[in-house]
């Protein structure tokens, strides 16, 4: 059964981390570890990022770093996404958008959306874990 | 997702649980959903039948509302600080 630890919050078999208003933002693999970042097109801040199984976008922004352990995705020289294998099962990220223009990161507190904070919670199988929404 | 969808899925949440409890409820659910599959685009049974996860017991579990406090301007540059020349002294003031 694969988790992804975010904030110190744990989710467990969730198809999607994060979604805007049911499209899936984030969305991680364990094992192989993958990634998936697609943000909201016509953001406030004009940076939408799409990164996938087929492509990446912005070419010249978006840089993906990945071994077999760790997968990395950077918008120019800083990171949005870290994710590493804790275990067999378990992957750990480690989350900032805020380069984006998105108000959403990973510290030890928890995981801060807005204003809102997350911690110490678990959700599992969930289609969506984290549904931005109206 | 669309209202089928999201019916779909709410009742095949409801059916597993049922499923599970060995409730033959289970089984007037699955001939309400056959329908609703039926009324749901390729692209959404396709999505369906694509799942990589066993079960899904909700759509989503947490609704957090999305607004200037999450989506907002991109963040200025950084401001320049370079490294001191000289050593550093006063670190106890400064923490």
């Amino acid at each position: 059964m694969s988790a992804v630890l975010l904030g110190g919050n744990r989710f467990v078999e969730c198809r999607s981390i994060l979604a805007y208003r049911g499209n899936p933002v984030l969305h991680v693999d364990v094992d192989p570890l993958h990634v998936e970042l697609v943000t909201p097109e016509n953001l406030p801040s004009h940076r939408a990022v799409r990164v996938s199984r087929q492509e990446r976008s912005p070419e010249k922004d978006i840089r993906v770093v990945a071994t077999s352990e760790s997968l990395a995705i950077f918008w120019r020289e800083y990171a949005l996404v870290v994710a590493t294998r804790f275990d067999a099962d378990t992957a750990h990220l480690k989350l900032d958008l805020r380069p984006l223009g998105i108000n959403i990161y990973d510290d030890f507190a928890g995981l801060h959306i807005g204003t809102n904070l997350f911690s110490g919670n678990e959700v599992s199988h969930a289609a969506v874990a984290i549904n931005l929404g109206d | 997702m669309t209202p089928p969808l999201r019916k779909y899925l709410e009742l095949e949440r409801l059916m597993l649980i049922l499923d599970e409890e060995g409730d033959a409820a289970a089984e007037t659910l699955r001939d309400v959903m056959d329908p609703i599959w039926y009324s749901l685009t390729d692209e959404e049974r396709r999505l369906l039948d694509d799942r990589r996860i066993g079960r899904i017991r909700s759509l989503e579990e947490i609704r957090v509302p999305a607004g200037s406090h999450v989506f907002g301007d991109a963040p200025p540059p950084p401001e320049r600080r370079p490294f001191p020349r000289e050593p550093i002294r006063g670190w106890t003031l400064a923490a």
